[in-house]
């Protein structure tokens, strides 16, 4: 292999000739995609279940969840991606303000979802041992769970960061790593409740 | 002390604090008092006990400082920083800390994955000494299954780290131009989830069958741990789904920072048509990790959600206290294994094709034969190696309409892993061989995968797997694939890479008695094995009847003869590491850039990032200097670098 390896010279920076922001993106991505597979392989123990399901699919007396609450939940999360799409929209327009108060109110809402999501778990009409329909439901309810802890932290580290404004205009790589995450976060729930209650679970 | 604050000792004296923590709460403040049809509390305090583990050894390595950092916004890590986490100045002791440099990464799995194959073998060896003669004496049949299982599950899991781990850290950076891992601390952090998941592993007989529950309480599923069995079966299930599921989350991580690196950190004129071999099979191993992982890790999930918390995913009857309510599906757990477990054989083998055929060029001393073939090969198994899962699932029952369509996907695979062995092939043709204990070890690669591979073709024809699948030859079949390809390619690879990865050659004259035991002892066994296979011996048995007496024997003997040539090998990595020769920089006199750099490499690897002008297999041609590569012997950095 024909190279050009000097024999002297100083020591460069650490991982020059690196495009840093393309690889925390890509890198990012990637992550996503993997959890995303790792989400349809859920959803296909959903699909299978239903589409094989015997007497335990969804047993006689077994209630709904509250769908009220479950929109709710779920209108939080989106508004809370909604609100990080404009602020990120906003620091690439140079609005710090922008930037810092839409962080600050994705993380609240992200927050409020989070909690009420828990809270709403342990007040379910059924339990993990009544029926495939409520142990999917319950599984795929956690794993939203766990990923609303995750997008929390990055949530609060994101915010403590605008206000001590990490960020600018052309400095918005991180912002925009997180954002595939968020949105991701932000349209689980989603699919969670087309498919658990909006298709009726008992037809 | 500060040198063992934060190290993996103080992680592992948190670690055990926290296991007790997690445990006794759930035992002593949650469990008490329950109702009998709640959660299983014992393997509720179990899981709980993992976690607290989890984390008190992230906390002893100081896998959280730099997240809780960013969390409050403090001043970013500046060079020296940096520099200082991937361990300069840190001496032996970076091998023993949460350390982001890829090569010492690199070394931690090469350790680790040694140590693996130890006890994987250890289990094998057990085996083997239950089936020596007829009527099950040895082990009781629970601990037998659970023997089998784990053998089977850990092998599996050295396998899968076989290459990825030692090689794709230490190698692929530096053979692509790179200071390192696009993520360091990402990278760092795989590692540091694979140990305690080992250490939950093999928590499986300690619980399973010491302390809780004797023999029943072991893992009787073997290494598929089908869910309807898996929720059935003792406790030892519980720590062994744990600890596999906390290794598929390293392996993702790997994966995800294995293809971020070689799509984003190639130096200048490191294009796609450049690239390494070992970085095409390595890639293509990585991206099969990050898709096929996800399907076993959620199988495992459910399992665990199955057995602690009565949830109704894979069991079938209705009602009982036992497990869930019902409404689950057997072949839900089956399809989800298997869409993991075939392409995990790919994701196993395809670095090793990879590897061999950059074996093959450096000792036959000349150009790759079939470069876009070969990558075309490698791409073309992982694409393929998603659409013939249900070949396992021929004699199930599973929707038996759509067997011909898997049988033609299967023995489509064989044409772009037919392509590679043509490569392989061609590459060899009329070469200047030169037969080092590397060379031998790659040659062997395509003897014995080739057998493997060729049995596989019979085995996806549905009439054959009908006869043979629960038999002995199709262990043999997968044993050839594994330890026929995996085992005979890392050991191609730890004789190539040792001298750059330690800077000490590994003994020759050690290496060839260990390189013609192993293929003595290996290939003899596994012949023999087919035989008792197509004779009709069932496979996982702790008896079987006498007329499968003498070929037994000779199994055995010949897998004795196979683990002491392996422990030559370990003999042989030990001594040479301490005290062998020192190895030059580039002593195969090969053209890839990990060859250029000086041994051992320098910590961010190269000076300045190299600009690269041309493949890595242009033997034969003069290079920049106008000295040709010499055919054997020594070199050095300067000798070989334009």
């Amino acid at each position: 292999m024909a190279t050009s390896i000097p024999a002297s010279g100083h020591a460069a920076p650490h991982g020059d000739s690196v495009d840093h922001d393309l690889k925390l993106r890509r890198g990012m991505l990637f992550y996503v995609l993997t959890d995303v597979i790792f989400v349809i392989f859920l959803l296909t123990t959903y699909v299978w279940l239903r589409a094989f399901h015997g007497d335990g699919w969804f047993p006689q007396g077994t209630k709904l969840p509250d769908q009220q609450t479950v929109y709710i939940l779920t209108g939080l999360c989106v508004l809370s991606g909604i609100f990080y799409f404009i602020g990120f929209m906003g620091i690439r327009n140079g609005s710090q303000a922008t930037l810092t108060i839409c962080m600050a109110v994705a993380t609240v809402l992200a927050i409020a979802a989070l909690s009420g999501q828990i809270r709403f778990m342990g007040h379910l009409p059924f339990t993990t041992g009544d029926g495939s329909y409520a142990s999917t439901y319950i599984m795929l309810s956690g794993y939203h769970i766990y990923h609303m802890l995750l997008g929390t932290f990055l949530g609060i580290g994101v915010t403590n960061r605008a206000l001590r404004g990490r960020y600018s205009s052309d400095r918005t790589s991180g912002l925009s790593a997180i954002g595939y995450y968020w949105y991701w976060m932000a349209l689980t729930p989603v699919l969670v409740t087309l498919m658990m209650l909006v298709l009726p679970p008992n037809s | 002390m500060r040198k063992l604050v934060p190290s993996y000792f103080a992680g592992a004296v948190l670690g055990a604090i926290g296991f007790f923590l997690g445990s006794q709460y759930v035992t002593h403040f949650i469990g008490a008092g329950n109702a009998p049809d709640g959660p299983n509390f014992d393997q509720q305090g179990l899981v709980i006990g993992f976690i607290g583990l989890l984390f008190g050894w992230l906390l002893g390595i100081g896998a959280f400082k730099y997240p809780f950092s960013w969390l409050l916004a403090m001043k970013d890590p500046d060079h020296e920083e940096e520099m200082r986490l991937a361990g300069k100045d840190a001496g032996v002791m970076r091998y023993f800390r949460f350390t982001t440099d890829h090569k010492v990464v690199g070394i931690q799995y090469l350790v680790v994955t040694m140590l693996m194959l130890a006890l994987g073998g250890l289990g094998a060896m057990l085996i083997r000494t239950e089936l020596i003669t007829p009527g099950a004496k040895a082990f009781p049949t629970g601990t037998y299954n659970t023997i089998v299982s784990m053998h089977g599950m850990l092998m599996i899991l050295t396998t899968i780290s076989f290459f990825i781990g030692p090689f794709g850290n230490f190698v692929v950076p530096i053979m692509i131009g790179a200071r390192d891992m696009a993520f360091p601390r990402l990278n760092a952090l795989s590692f540091a989830l694979l140990f305690p998941g080992l250490v939950i592993f093999m928590m499986t007989p300690i619980f399973g069958l010491i302390i809780m529950n004797g023999d029943g309480g072991g893992v009787q599923t073997g290494w598929t741990v089908y869910g309807t069995l898996a929720d059935q079966t003792g406790i030892g299930m519980t720590p062994l789904a744990a600890g596999v599921l906390l290794i598929g989350a390293s392996s993702i991580m790997g994966a995800v920072n294995l293809v971020t690196t070689v799509i984003t950190m190639r130096a200048p004129g490191m294009t796609w048509t450049r690239l390494p071999m070992t970085v095409w099979g390595i890639f293509g191993a990585a991206l099969l990790a990050a898709i096929g992982t996800g399907a076993f890790s959620a199988d495992l999930l459910l399992i665990l959600l199955d057995r602690i918390y009565k949830t109704s995913f894979f069991y079938v009857a209705t009602g009982g206290n036992a497990v869930g309510a019902g409404g689950g599906s057997s072949w839900l757990s089956q399809n989800l294994f298997w869409f993991f477990g075939h392409p995990e054989v790919y994701l196993i083998v395809l670095p090793a094709f990879g590897i061999v055929i950059d074996i093959l060029v450096v000792f036959g001393r000349k150009p790759l034969f079939g470069y876009k073939m070969a990558v075309l090969g490698i791409m073309g198994v992982v694409v393929l190696s998603f659409l013939v899962w249900a070949h396992h699932e021929f004699v199930s029952g599973w929707a038996p309409e759509i067997r011909p369509f898997y049988m033609a996907t299967t023995e489509m695979i064989s044409i772009p892993t037919g392509l590679v062995f043509l490569v392989v092939l061609g590459t060899l043709w009329r070469g200047r061989l030169w037969m080092t204990t590397a060379m031998l070890f790659a040659m062997s690669f395509i003897w014995n995968f080739l057998i493997g591979g060729l049995t596989g073709v019979f085995l996806s024809d549905v009439p054959a797997d009908v006869q043979l699948h629960g038999g002995m030859f199709v262990t043999a079949h997968f044993h050839y694939t594994i330890v026929g390809g995996a085992l005979m390619g890392f050991f191609a690879a730890v004789y190539f890479w040792f001298p750059k990865m330690t800077g000490r050659m590994l003994d020759e004259r050690l290496g060839k008695i260990h390189f013609w035991g192993t293929q003595i002892g290996f290939n003899v066994a596994f012949l023999a094995m087919f035989y008792v296979g197509l004779q009709g011996m069932p496979r996982r048995v702790a008896d079987y009847a006498p007329i499968f007496a003498p070929a037994n024997f000779v199994i055995s003997i010949f897998a004795f003869i196979l683990a002491a040539s392996i422990l030559v090998f370990f003999y042989n990595v030990i001594a040479s590491w301490v005290a062998g020769e020192k190895a030059v920089a580039n002593p195969w006199g090969a053209k890839s850039l990990e060859w250029l750099v000086p041994t051992p490499v320098p910590l961010e690897n190269f000076e300045e990032i190299p600009v690269v002008a041309s493949g890595p297999y242009d033997y034969g041609e003069p290079v920049d200097s106008g000295k040709p590569i010499p055919a054997a012997g020594g070199g050095s950095a300067g000798q070989v670098a334009g």
